[in-house]
């Protein structure tokens, strides 16, 4: 009578790295950056989110600069040490907006979040948990 | 659960769930994969469709469907075998037939000696989708009573079958982070299950004295399930489980075993 048993280990290992980009603001700038709202509310979470939302900054002396939702240009401005702006966001996750000057270094950034008005919804799981059958 | 949301977990790690049946081939558990959705009312956990047609705080009642677990213990599990689908592979090879034959007929012994039928000299059985009623019982502090009572509907068996289980989760203030879950429950197998699958007749292709007929079965079971949750994504699992099969399946000439067990460790990783 034959009666087979068939156990194997099995070995493994995992490697994780992260990489950040290392786009520090410029310390000491004095940039004063802002965007208002910083929240987009939308109805359900996973929808995307639009809004109009207005950017200011000012600098302690005139610079060139532009606005990037990302790695999108949204908007520039020339020889100027203040401005403000009123634009269409329009993002379906988290959004980072950065103020880069002439060489491209962030100057300044903002988070804008989405957060929704209906909260999560859960229910039971109706299975057992982990099993195969 | 999150409603609307698929969850994808995979665990890696070593197991086995033993196969009762002589000559049978454990089922080695090394990549598991598991998935779910649960909508508002559909749901699907791993091998099983559900619709739930009523539900609150402390009961819910779904019509489901799901695979019945009987015919994997006709597969053969050959580590080749893992990785692919198996639903539709033939259980036993013509060669194999013809060597299960042989040893039978050379063995000299008279047919009357032989009291146990090896799985690869019956004819193979097929896998069967069953389905019915479920109802969930939550209670006391986080206790969960489940019942199933599925039918037959691909025409395999054409007969029911029934689970009840009652699940209690524990969690200690000294192991943070870590859920210990103990189940005891029955699995229930009409006439009409037990003799599909473990009766023998002349489509087996074996000696006369050897035919059985079965009858229905209850076979308890207990199952502990161990989760330590290392991080949000990570967690390692220790599951035991032991399920005494009942009188009508160990007198079948095709079951070696009493028992069946189940064994798993390894660690999971949730996407």
């Amino acid at each position: 009578m034959r009666y087979n048993t068939w156990i194997s280990l099995f070995l493994f290992s995992f490697f994780s790295f992260t990489a950040l980009a290392n786009n520090k603001p410029e310390q000491g700038s004095g940039i004063e950056f802002s965007i208002k709202p910083l929240v987009c509310i939308v109805k359900k979470p996973g929808d995307a989110c639009s809004m109009t939302a207005t950017v200011s900054w000012q600098a302690p002396k005139v610079i060139n600069s532009c606005l990037y939702q990302g790695i999108t240009k949204v908007a520039c401005w020339l020889n100027q040490n203040k401005a403000i702006a009123v634009i269409e966001i329009s993002i379906e996750e988290n959004m980072e907006y950065t103020l880069k000057d002439d060489n491209h270094h962030i100057i300044a950034k903002q988070l804008v979040t989405i957060n929704s008005s209906l909260a999560k919804k859960y229910r039971r799981r109706l299975r057992a948990g982990w099993s195969l059958f | 659960m999150p409603i609307g949301e698929w969850q994808f977990s995979i665990a890696l790690g070593a197991g086995v769930i033993t196969n009762p049946l002589n000559d049978g081939d454990n089922i080695p558990l090394i990549i598991v994969p598991s998935f779910s959705y649960y909508g508002e009312k559909v749901f699907i956990d791993n091998n099983a469709l559900g619709f739930t047609v009523f539900e609150n705080s402390a009961l819910s009642f779904s019509v489901i469907s799901q695979i019945n677990r009987e015919n994997s213990f006709f597969e053969r599990w050959h580590p080749n075998n893992i990785f692919v689908n198996t639903l539709s592979n033939s259980i036993v090879s013509e060669a194999q037939f013809d060597e299960a034959i042989d040893a039978i007929d050379d063995t000299g012994k008279t047919e009357a000696d032989i009291i146990e039928v090896e799985l690869g000299q019956v004819q193979e059985r097929k896998w069967a989708f069953d389905a019915g009623l479920q109802v969930n019982w939550f209670f006391f502090q986080h206790s969960h009573l489940q019942a199933k009572l599925l039918h037959n509907v691909n025409n395999v068996y054409n007969g029911l079958n029934a689970q009840l289980a009652l699940e209690q989760p524990f969690t200690f203030a000294v192991i943070p982070n870590n859920l210990l879950t103990l189940t005891i429950g029955a699995n229930w197998q009409s006439k009409a299950q037990v003799d599909y699958y473990y009766g023998i007749d002349e489509q087996d292709n074996v000696a006369e004295e050897l035919y059985y007929q079965g009858k229905a079965s209850l076979s308890p079971y207990v199952k502990f399930l161990n989760q330590y949750a290392i991080n949000e994504n990570w967690s390692v699992k220790l599951t035991l489980q032991r399920e005494w099969l009942d009188s009508s399946l160990t007198n079948s000439p095709l079951v070696h075993d009493d028992v069946i067990d189940t064994f798993f460790i390894g660690v999971e990783y949730a996407l």
